[in-house]
């Protein structure tokens, strides 16, 4: 009775670590499938994007331009050249929207110029839409990082803005990208601060709070809400470097 | 093995019992609460081995009847203990019948058939084979739920190795009793205290293991 004692005890112990390390293996594989799901979701929907900027700004910006070119054409053979000055301008005006939209779809600057200018293009636009301050600062000296993630960064910096828009009601936002360790993105306000109980609710229903909790997944970052910040708010991302 | 071992082995296991149940002193109050019927099997544990102590080795008195109630209290106290630990359906229902069935037979062994001053082995064969087998069954639901990566750090996979081990050991020791004082023609006293040196030091064993667990409880690893 007490060899089979002894040998259940053992066997339980060598059988209990297989067991563990069999359902650690499969949990790794489970969350390395669903990582490749969260990519291929995020990465379609990017290329939809694309796709869709380039057809707003090729083709729909292509047609308006040429009516508007017509349209002036029409105007100079009327006996009152400012009487289309209206249609023109609401026509001047729905092609600069077509191209916002086209712009906050796919930002051309960052394919072309990198993360920061592109960053800086998008608080410029927000600056003049919101009529608030908004900071870019760097730190160190940047380093090249993959397209892919840098066009996550960029999404994640543009919901954090949009979220200190929104909800903030601050006068001065700063983003600060800092790299000399890991990339730090830093988005600081002087609003009314997190409510971090109330973030958090938020965070199960928020699109935005969930877009930005998959791509800091996908980046392997982290995201942390500074709590000692008492005015405003201060939400810091990590991003490590691969 | 002489009478020299089996003293040693008693006094033994007397200081092993005192060292788990001190040890479990240790446990931060708000964190003893699992733990809490083995404890109360530690303190019958105590109050007989104190009784045998005192009364047997230094009065030289008959302290069966001691051993007897503890014996009756302990069974379903370990089967309560089992019950809140292992989450099957069909087992918690069968330890409840199994509690009131050993509590029962408990009280008619005691009372009618071997009596308040005889070692009542039926009842404590029937309590070891209940928490062997509850034993074997919580292994079984440890390997099924893995509730910890490193079992050595886990104080169940201790409290429940010590109890299989321990109640194997009385098993054993009980069973063996029986035969040697009851169905041989010559009683066979070397045998005997053979049996009952290696069951105490089993017992000694059982307990340091169900102290450990409450150290480790102690530092939190549950």
């Amino acid at each position: 009775m007490l060899i089979l004692a002894g040998a259940i005890v053992l066997f339980i112990t060598f059988y209990q670590k297989k067991m563990v390390e069999a359902r650690l293996k499969q949990q790794l594989l489970e969350s390395q499938f669903q990582q490749k799901v969260l990519e291929a979701t995020l990465d379609s929907q990017e290329t939809e994007r694309s796709r869709l900027a380039g057809d707003l700004h090729d083709s729909i910006g292509g047609m308006l331009s040429a009516v508007r070119v017509g349209l002036s054409a029409i105007a100079r053979q009327m006996p009152n050249p400012n009487a289309m000055d209206a249609q023109k301008q609401m026509l001047d005006d729905t092609i600069e929207s077509v191209r916002k939209i086209s712009r906050d779809l796919m930002p051309a600057t960052l394919e072309k110029f990198g993360l920061i200018p592109a960053v800086r293009e998008l608080c410029e636009r927000m600056r003049i839409t919101t009529q608030i301050e908004i900071g870019v600062v760097e730190l160190g000296v940047s380093r090249k990082i993959e397209r892919k993630r840098e066009l996550m960064i960029y999404r994640i910096t543009q919901e954090l803005l949009n979220n200190a828009f929104k909800h903030s009601r601050a006068t001065y936002i700063e983003v600060v990208f800092d790299f000399r360790e890991n990339l730090y993105l830093i988005v600081e306000d002087n609003g009314i601060g997190i409510d971090v109980k109330q973030e958090e609710e938020a965070g199960r229903k928020s699109l935005g709070l969930f877009n930005i909790r998959n791509r800091v997944q996908l980046l392997g970052a982290s995201v942390s809400i500074d709590r000692e910040k008492k005015d405003g708010s201060k939400i810091i991302v990590c991003v490590p470097y691969e | 093995m002489n009478t020299f071992w089996l003293s040693t082995s008693a006094h033994l296991q007397f200081a092993c019992v005192v060292f788990a149940f001190v040890s479990y002193l240790l446990i931060p109050k708000g964190e003893r609460k699992a733990f809490q019927l083995v404890w109360l099997f530690l303190s019958a544990s105590l109050l007989s081995e104190v009784s045998g102590f005192v009364g047997g080795f230094l009065l030289r008195k008959n302290m069966n009847l001691i051993s007897n109630i503890q014996a009756m209290a302990v069974g379903p106290t370990l089967l309560l203990f089992y019950r809140q630990q292992i989450s099957f359906e069909q087992y918690k229902s069968l330890a409840s019948a199994a509690i009131l069935s050993l509590f029962a037979f408990g009280i008619v062994d005691l009372i009618w058939i071997q009596g308040p001053m005889a070692p009542n082995s039926y009842v404590k064969i029937c309590n070891s084979f209940c928490l062997i087998t509850s034993g074997v069954i919580y292994f079984f639901s440890l390997a099924r739920d893995l509730p910890t990566k490193t079992l050595s750090s886990f104080p169940m996979f201790w409290i429940n190795t010590s109890i299989l081990l321990g109640f194997s050991g009385a098993f054993m020791a009980h069973l063996a009793t029986d035969y040697l004082l009851n169905s041989l023609q010559e009683k066979d006293y070397k045998t005997w205290i053979a049996t009952w040196t290696v069951h105490n030091s089993i017992g000694a064993l059982s307990y340091v293991g169900i102290g450990w667990a409450f150290i480790l409880a102690k530092r939190g690893k549950h």
